[in-house]
């Protein structure tokens, strides 16, 4: 049986205990909100709303109303048609996505610099090949090489001109949001096609504890309006803005990805979410920032446990990336650790392929590599089915193999069975004589010879002509309405 | 062990009321206020930021060494010259115009506050303005640019030409700080200073305030 390799973190009465909580602190507490026209929209909707304090608390019943309005069963749909995501995932498996929001690119000779746009490019060229990757985010392109006020419009077109993947937005600016969203209609032929098919999902996140800055809150409230699926999320870091037990983290970001789908949900019932909570914890002794402290992958199980069995409501969360600063060998046990732990939980989506740095640095080979590792946690979330024909019983009750001239390699069952282990790409499986003869390469040398080979390749995908034309005359506009 | 070196281990402790009740002792022992800040007080709290770069403990540990001190030197505050100003200079922190990211600008502002810098927070998405208005109402020593996207760290380099426009840019150090900053950022915009941490702009502003003084 496919996909039922599961960790359960928290047993039912934990599991009991933290939605509980969940709901009586937005009933009681509740959240704020720096949007007045979603304010209004939500008391009329029936939420509890401080107009003059921005603040919001919903009730029971607009909870299990929004909930039970959550469609179980949703598409994200790719620009390209070939990599359209259903959700649940029909095999059991989970999504991956790249790394969003780094500041930085390390190229394959190992510069790191600020992000260009030609390095968008690369990055869509690259992750159209990646089969184990399946849908993009922005890449955070430097305000010195495009306008400032416009990064992620300006990033955006090159999404919708080059990737074959479902595009996730993150916004910069409440003024660029309908932006965004127009120019991703003109890449699908209007705003009624982008509802019908989503290309394109956003992030709206919460800044802890339980507020939500007006850019965000524009997000929710554009998105519900035209219909396109959200990812909410949350960017918990325990101890600086959220409590320093991971639990207590997990608690809040729960708590403000569940606030938004509520939200979500009551402005645009049946909208495609998924719960996005993306936690890191600080350093106490450094005050860094981290990705990879060990309560902190269990407290990402423990948001996936929630959504997915708690609510029923598809989750997503980091799946890889370190807090090493380069391709070294603590930046391989964090990332493999992780995602052999995210793998194992309930989550729909696993991300951060390509990172390095805590998120900040995004690396082509990483990305490559991430890949590869992706490859193999999937295989692992999927399982083995157990029955008489893996167990290969006839050939073994019938005693074949006491004859002499039986053979296991030569064997039926052999014949039918052989192909399906796994054998990740670029990873040795020769003897000493023959990878010294072939040059003694390591992995990052192999992921190298095949970023060149890709980038070597013709482009695998582009936007025809004439929406490629839509596109930038959005572009245009937005960049007269945005550029001070 | 003297009253004053009781005092300087009950910083370390970060024991909040005891390092109150033993400088009110100290007081009640006629013992001089100078003397009770300068040689009970900051000789805990400075062993405490050695400790800390050496990694020896925690940012909490800090900061509560740093409250039982300034608990201590509320005590004697009336008793000191020239009004009572403990204090090695001052500093406005802020995170920049369209930037609502505040948890590194507020570490700073703390891990300052520990090395007994006065910290005027003017809190997050704070125009240039608000910078100029600050520096001519507060007179610091130093301004600290907090910015956590590559969006924002504009924001950087447009407030210090704004200082400059406002002819107050040469009356304070400029420090920037944030994920995405780094020193050529701050070459390029004209910071005085960049600090990758905040236990770093404390040292830096600390170093720097104890110069001029």
């Amino acid at each position: 049986m496919v996909g039922r390799i599961k960790y359960n973190v928290m047993n039912d009465q934990e599991l009991q205990h933290m939605k509980s909580r969940l709901e009586q602190l937005l009933i009681e507490r509740g959240i704020h909100l720096d949007h007045e026209e979603m304010l209004a929209d939500l008391a009329k909707l029936g939420c509890v709303v401080d107009m003059e304090n921005k603040d919001v608390k919903f009730t029971k019943e607009l909870i299990d109303k929004a909930v039970a309005a959550i469609p179980e069963k949703f598409t994200l749909y790719s620009p390209g048609g070939k990599n359209d995501l259903t959700f649940p995932h029909p095999e059991g498996k989970f999504y991956t996505r790249t790394n969003t929001g780094a500041p930085n690119y390390r190229t394959v000779k190992g510069d790191t610099h600020y992000t260009t746009l030609e390095e968008v490019d690369e990055w869509y060229k690259l992750t159209n090949a990646m089969e184990n990757i399946d849908y993009v985010t922005l890449p955070s392109t430097s305000g010195e090489y495009v306008p400032g006020d416009a990064v992620d419009v300006y990033t955006l077109e090159k999404a919708l001109k080059h990737s074959a993947k479902h595009i996730w937005i993150q916004p910069y600016e409440s003024d660029n949001v309908q932006w965004l969203i127009d120019m991703a209609a003109a890449a699908v032929g209007g705003h009624d096609k982008l509802r019908e098919k989503p290309i394109v999902s956003f992030i709206a996140c919460g800044v802890p504890s339980l507020t939500f800055k007006h850019m965000d809150a524009e997000v929710l409230y554009r998105c519900a309006k035209a219909g396109v699926p959200v990812q909410p999320c949350s960017l918990p870091t325990a101890g600086a803005n959220t409590p320093v037990t991971a639990q207590g983290t997990a608690f809040i970001a729960c708590a403000e990805v569940f606030a938004q789908i509520i939200m979500l949900e009551l402005l645009c019932p049946g909208l495609p979410v998924i719960a996005t909570t993306l936690l890191f914890s600080m350093d106490m002794q450094t005050t860094y920032t981290l990705q990879s402290n060990t309560q902190i992958t269990i407290a990402r199980l423990i948001c996936m446990e929630l959504f997915e069995r708690g609510y029923n409501i598809r989750a997503h969360s980091y799946g890889t990336g370190t807090d090493s600063l380069t391709m070294d060998a603590q930046n391989f046990i964090e990332r493999t650790n992780l995602i052999d732990a995210m793998a194992m939980s309930e989550a729909s989506v696993l991300g951060g392929a390509g990172q390095l740095e805590t998120a900040k640095t995004i690396s082509p080979l990483q990305l490559i590599i991430d890949n590869e590792i992706f490859g193999i946690a999937q295989r692992i979330r999927c399982g083995l089915a157990v029955d008489d024909e893996t167990l290969d019983w006839d050939e073994l009750i019938a005693g074949m193999d006491k004859d002499p001239a039986f053979s296991f390699l030569m064997s039926e069952h052999t014949f039918r069975h052989y192909a399906e282990p796994h054998r990740p790409d670029m990873f040795n499986r020769d003897g000493l004589v023959r990878w010294e003869q072939e040059g003694s390469k390591t992995l990052t040398d192999k992921a190298l010879e095949k970023f060149e080979a890709i980038m070597a390749a013709e482009d695998t995908y582009a936007l025809s002509a004439d929406k490629a034309a839509e596109v930038e005359k959005v572009l245009k506009q937005a960049h007269a309405a945005l550029v001070k | 062990m003297s009253i004053l070196n009781e005092i300087s281990e009950l910083v370390i402790k970060g024991d909040i009321m005891g390092t109150k009740a033993k400088v009110a002792e100290a007081v009640d022992q006629k013992v001089d206020a100078t003397s009770i800040l300068n040689d009970g007080l900051m000789p805990g709290i400075n062993e405490i930021g050695e400790r800390f770069a050496k990694g020896q403990i925690f940012v909490p540990n800090v900061l509560l060494s740093a409250k039982a001190m300034n608990t201590g030197v509320e005590v004697i505050q009336p008793l000191l010259a020239a009004g009572g100003d403990t204090t090695i200079g001052t500093a406005v922190v802020a995170t920049v115009k369209g930037d609502l990211h505040d948890i590194g600008k507020n570490l700073v502002a703390l891990m300052m506050k520990s090395v007994n810098l006065k910290v005027i927070d003017l809190g997050a998405n704070v125009s240039a303005e608000k910078f100029v208005e600050a520096i001519n109402e507060y007179h610091p020593d130093i301004v600290g640019l907090s910015a956590l996207l590559t969006t924002t760290m504009n924001e950087q380099g447009h407030v210090i030409e704004v200082l400059k426009e406002a002819g107050v840019r040469d009356q304070v150090k400029v420090m920037i700080g944030g994920a995405p900053v780094t020193q050529g950022w701050a070459d390029k915009i004209g910071a005085d200073a960049f600090t990758a941490d905040a236990a770093e702009a404390s040292r830096w502003a600390k170093t720097y305030c104890t110069s001029i003084r």
